[in-house]
């Protein structure tokens, strides 16, 4: 069997995870489940799920059918949890969280789809030079709710960074202003450990956009079961450990720099001109997170938004409205001035 | 009669009407002169204070500076408000000089006003660069200084630095917020400083000349200062 379907112990029905109560909820008789009540007893199933041979590649079938109407299930691309198009039926394919696809972790939603749009209008509205039809827009084209598929690296980093430290001071000696700058050499080794950097494991979320929505909430990361995926869309990766590593390799070695820089004795201005930092001991765990993906569109070009399914925080292409930012900034430099001269001319300064 | 009435009216002239040109070079003509006359009469009962033209063939080794100091205290008055503008013909040498509240208004105005009546002086037009001067030293109204303020850079790069400022900062927000940083996905006590190194290099010094600006004090404990330059 390879799509999986969670039904209600009491009428059967297809069951769905339910983000405000974080609990199964039977749509049709409104029972309530916890995990624990609707997980599969069967040795087999379980045994899957817990020793699984990472080694051992699931055949992966090129066609699903939906356990309630039979109907062929159309899966796009990497999607592993979807709905059937006909019944609406939640459907999760199994063999696409399975083997090497096996998650460890899991985030369950947070955020509601009605919330994250609610999020996103109250967002939209701060950003100053975005269009005015874009922000006041009601609509939104598209959003989805999404597990995405995440690598979570530990890692330890190493090495050293070099440069120049600069302490000045500045006094006045008669008709000059004297400034004194002191020169070090500076030089600082250190080592720190990272848990749990994220990288998105899939081609078509643009990286740039998730760093945007660090960091999740760790406190919420639970062991992965089925069971929450049921009702949701998720994605399997197709970036592997190996090539996601290699997006988080530079951002581990970053945060040493940062430490190592901020670390020792402090001085007024530091220029680094050499840095060796080596990332070892690495660790990917396979995640599941939540996010929404909106995209709106605006004269013809579309604009994509990701919202943490978690905590709500948000990140996106905003078009960027470049009469209003002219307009704006001359009107303000104009004011600006004319305040100060006015200011000048009322108190006499000049 | 006729001769007691001009007598008469001469004195009655001479009483309430000082002289402000004092035409020793001799580059104005009668007609110029009682023009000028006039004009420095009316700015000066207008601000209540003495505005003076004094032109010299030469000045015998004594400075400019000095020359319409003492002229000045002799022809304008010891302790109030006024200004002077004084050229010598053999050393081509020009002062403007103001003291009391009219060295208040202009203090920052001194080299321009003194450049630009200069400018007629070199052009050889005489009378119309001394009524230049009864024109500027009038103290300017508000947008006269508001003008005036559009000349000097600081207001300027104020309102270039401020609106950089507000605008970076509604535009830095513009895609949402980066909040990870370098100890967001740190272990808390993982790192380690192994070892440190702090080696003095060098001690560089530069030095800049800062303008201090000229003012010089005045007789009878009214402030004073004047520029001089050559036409």
């Amino acid at each position: 069997m390879s799509v999986k379907v969670y039904n209600c112990k009491k009428c059967a029905a297809p069951i769905a995870f339910d983000i405000k109560e974080q609990k199964w909820k039977c749509e049709y008789c409104s029972s309530e489940f916890a995990k624990e009540e609707i997980e599969e007893k069967e040795a087999s199933e379980s045994g899957m799920e817990v020793d699984e041979d990472l080694s051992i590649k699931m055949p992966e079938l090129d066609e699903y059918r939906c356990n309630a109407c039979g109907a062929k299930i159309l899966t796009e691309g990497n999607a592993a949890a979807t709905f059937c198009i006909y019944c609406r039926n939640p459907s999760v394919i199994k063999s696409r969280f399975s083997g090497e696809f096996h998650p460890r972790y899991v985030i369950p939603f947070k955020v509601t789809q009605k919330d994250a749009k609610d999020i996103y209008f109250k967002w939209i509205k701060k950003r100053f030079f975005a269009p005015n039809e874009f922000k006041t827009a009601r609509e939104v084209d598209n959003i989805r709710g999404l597990y995405a598929p995440y690598w979570l690296f530990d890692c330890r980093a190493s090495g050293f960074i070099e440069g120049e430290g600069r302490n000045s001071k500045s006094w006045r000696s008669g008709d000059y202003r004297v400034t004194e700058t002191q020169h070090y050499f500076i030089r600082r080794v250190g080592s720190s450990a990272y848990e749990k950097i994220p990288v998105d494991g899939s081609k078509s979320l643009p990286d740039e956009l998730m760093v945007g929505i660090e960091p999740f909430d760790y406190l919420g990361l639970k062991d992965f079961a089925l069971e929450y995926m049921s009702g949701f869309l998720a994605e399997k990766y197709d970036v592997d450990e190996n090539r996601a590593s290699r997006v988080m390799q530079p951002r581990a070695q970053q945060f040493l720099r940062t430490t190592l820089e901020g670390s020792g004795q402090r001085y007024q201005s530091v220029t680094i001109s050499s840095s060796n930092i080596n990332i070892n001991s690495i660790k990917a765990a396979y995640a599941m997170l939540p996010i929404y993906v909106l995209t709106n569109l605006y004269k013809g070009k579309k604009h994509t938004f990701i919202i943490n399914g978690q905590t709500g925080k948000t990140y996106g292409e905003t078009p960027f409205d470049w009469q209003k930012f002219i307009v704006f900034t001359l009107g303000l430099f104009l004011t600006t001035f004319l305040v100060t001269a006015t200011g000048g001319a009322i108190l006499g300064i000049y | 009669m006729v001769v007691l009435f001009f007598v008469a009216s001469g004195a009655w002239a001479q009483e309430l009407v000082k002289q402000r040109v004092f035409d020793e070079a001799e580059l104005l003509s009668d007609s110029e002169k009682d023009s000028l006359q006039a004009e420095l009469d009316k700015v000066s009962r207008e601000f209540d204070a003495d505005f003076i033209v004094a032109t010299k063939k030469k000045l015998d080794g004594v400075s400019i500076q000095y020359f319409a100091n003492q002229f000045f205290e002799q022809h304008g008055n010891k302790h109030g408000s006024g200004a002077i503008i004084a050229i010598s013909m053999a050393e081509r040498d020009i002062n403007f000089t103001a003291f009391g509240k009219i060295y208040d208004q202009q203090k920052r105005r001194l080299d321009t006003i003194r450049a630009s009546v200069g400018k007629f002086m070199t052009a050889q037009r005489y009378h119309a660069g001394f009524m230049h001067f009864a024109e500027q030293v009038r103290p300017p109204g508000f947008f006269g200084k508001i003008a005036i303020i559009a000349g000097y850079w600081q207001p300027w790069i104020f309102a270039l630095v401020f609106t950089a400022i507000v605008v970076g900062f509604l535009a830095y927000n513009h895609k949402g917020t980066i909040t990870v940083g370098s100890s967001t996905y740190a272990v808390p006590g993982a790192f380690e400083l192994i070892s440190s190194e702090d080696r003095y290099l060098r001690t560089t010094t530069t030095r800049t000349k800062v303008t201090s600006s000229k003012s010089g004090g005045g007789g009878g404990g009214r402030s004073s200062g004047g520029s001089s330059g050559k036409f």
